[in-house]
């Protein structure tokens, strides 16, 4: 990919925020509504889990600080999720059964992009915000010094976080091009959250095996808590490094063999 | 070494379908049990097309015609045969090739419906990185010849088919495509407004070189627009070639549409061919082609005309008559 290419996609990113941000604006009263109600879920969510880490020594040994940061790193993917993947794999996975994903196709730029940024919603904006003040805020509290060391790796495991949930969820979306219809597929991922809202030290057992080392999903919020705090073993450190370089890889090779089997849904 | 455009070598594209049983019980069955059927909606079709041409593709529904637009646009991936567009592979989807063709979709569209459609067309631009100056000037010739001036600021939602219709073609033309495929861009638009479009293709082929195949119901598109044609049943082939000799070979007769000066009995008529219309003044009759003239000049002689046209049947009548008759066109 070359630097020209670079600037386009950055430039198209944009473009689709900007057309987005136009179109949510036509229906101002709907961005509201919906602006109000992912808000109230957030809150109730924080609550709920405030109250949990004040119970004992708060939750699998973190206090209430350290949860604090982790429901911050929690919300803040949240947000993320359903601000842009939940619409994008619903699109996508409608699109491949109804052929609207013909559009796409025809256009000179890497289908997976253009499918990934062409939408997203505006009404979580506050729960990005607010997990953003959650771990500035728990950050505070534990009196943990910022440097751009740990912006850096905070960005960086974030990132992360989001390609491993991202190509998960479209690795598993891409079985549309090979059944006749998956809407619900797009509910799977959704309910997995559970896993990362709380420290992968809650986990043990099978469950621990499974979601900490062979489909490390309880660790997506726990890593970058865990560099936060200082305590992050590079062993779990590779382990999601590895995950995610795995299905980013497989997600690709997935999309470019299934699409030969696109119907393209009559004419 | 071939100076065709697109070249379309022993294609085939089947699909896999499944046949579900009426009823309830059908679909209960169908969870345990499916026979699937193998469609061939393209099979074994070989053309080649060169630069400037414009080729109508015509075929029943489910013939296959938009099937092959869909593969020679790159969106489908062929089962077997060989494609080559502009020297592409299209199922490669390279971004040079897919800069240099565009596909029209009369049922669908690809404005954004809740923005006025000049949001999408600067959305083009970016996508297809149209540099601003040649962006402005194709724009403005675009807007100019499908007189659209007003309505570039107004939400999509809000259009009329026809005002939707022309501005889906300027967002598929901004980047000046030398390919064209039209899949049926007139379908369920007022005979204006299908006139409007026709002349517009026919000038932008004109001003472009550009290649354009186009699939239409209207035989009106494809008789207006189009020297050759290419017709397709069930998958198959089944003619190639200028669209005058369809017309030679299928039209066996010809319509003599006549004006009686004075009263004719039909039995008067019913000598000279067969009476399609009778009411006087106005008589319809079907000649043999090959004695149309002469009989014509027969009428004229023994019978009260006023008036006396000579006309080829419809089109439609035509190509109709192919597909009953088709084991003799094969090609």
């Amino acid at each position: 990919m070359t630097r020209k290419d670079v600037q386009k996609y950055w430039r198209l990113f944009w473009k689709f925020r900007q057309l987005h941000l136009m179109r949510t604006l036509e229906y101002r009263s709907n961005f509201l509504f919906w602006t109000v109600v992912t808000s109230f879920w957030t809150i109730v969510n924080i609550f709920f889990f405030g109250i949990l880490s004040g119970i004992g020594n708060g939750i699998g040994g973190w206090t209430q600080s350290e949860m604090l940061f982790l429901l911050g790193v929690f919300t803040f993917l949240d947000g993320i999720i359903w601000s842009f993947f939940y619409h994008t794999m619903s699109f996508y996975t409608k699109s491949v059964f109804n052929g609207e994903l013909s559009r796409f196709l025809l256009m000179p730029v890497d289908a997976q992009y253009i499918l990934m940024v062409h939408t997203n919603s505006y009404s979580n904006i506050f729960r990005l915000l607010t997990g953003l003040v959650m771990m500035g805020y728990a950050i505070y509290l534990m009196n943990i010094p910022i440097t751009i060391w740990l912006l850096a790796g905070v960005v960086f495991w974030l990132t992360v976080g989001s390609v491993f949930i991202y190509t998960l969820w479209f690795l598993l979306s891409t079985f549309a091009f090979w059944v006749e219809k998956l809407d619900n597929i797009n509910e799977l991922v959704p309910s997995l959250r559970s896993f990362w809202q709380i420290p992968k030290s809650v986990l043990h057992g099978w469950l621990s095996v499974m979601f900490g080392w062979i489909l490390p999903i309880a660790l997506i919020s726990t890593v970058p808590s865990e560099y936060v705090l200082g305590r992050l073993a590079w062993q779990t450190a590779t382990v999601f490094l590895l995950a995610t370089i795995v299905t980013a890889t497989a997600s690709r090779w997935f999309f470019l063999h299934s699409v030969k089997k696109f119907t393209g849904a009559g004419s | 070494m071939s100076d065709a455009v697109i070249q379309v070598d022993h294609l085939s594209k089947y699909f896999k379908v499944y046949h579900k049983e009426a009823g309830l019980w059908g679909s209960v069955k169908s969870l345990v049990h499916r026979e699937y059927h193998e469609v061939k909606a393209v099979d074994d079709v070989s053309f080649e097309i060169k630069q400037g041409e414009i080729v109508g593709f015509i075929g029943q529904n489910g013939a296959g015609k938009t099937t092959t637009l869909k593969v020679l646009s790159g969106l489908l991936y062929p089962t077997n045969g060989q494609v080559r567009v502009l020297g592409y592979n299209p199922w490669d989807r390279q971004p040079a090739f897919q800069k240099q063709f565009a596909l029209v979709m009369g049922q669908k569209n690809q404005l954004w419906w809740d923005l006025p459609a000049i949001e999408t067309f600067l959305l083009n631009q970016a996508i297809y990185e149209i540099p601003e100056a040649q962006f402005k000037k194709t724009l403005n010739k675009l807007v100019e010849l499908l007189d659209v001036s007003d309505i570039l600021n107004v939400q999509v939602r809000k259009l009329s088919l026809g005002q939707r219709m022309k501005c889906e073609l300027i967002a598929a033309l901004l980047h000046n495509p030398k390919v064209l495929f039209l899949d049926e861009p007139t379908i369920g638009l007022d005979v204006v407004m299908q006139k409007v479009l026709r002349d517009f293709i026919r000038t932008y082929n004109a001003e472009f070189n550009s290649t354009i195949i186009l699939t239409s119901h209207y035989m009106g598109d494809v008789k207006e627009l189009c020297e050759r044609a290419i017709i397709i049943d069930k998958g198959h082939k089944i003619f190639d070639g200028k669209l005058q000799s369809i017309i030679d070979r299928y039209a066996r007769n010809k319509i003599l549409s006549l004006i009686m000066s004075e009263n004719v009995s039909l039995k008067q008529l019913e000598k000279y061919g067969e009476v399609k219309e009778f009411e006087l003044p106005k008589v319809t009759l079907l000649v043999p082609r090959a004695q149309a003239t002469k009989v014509a000049g027969q009428i004229l002689t023994h019978l009260p005309v006023l008036d006396v046209n000579i006309e080829e049947p419809p089109i439609e009548a035509i190509i109709r008559e192919v597909f009953e008759t088709k084991a003799d066109l094969q090609v």
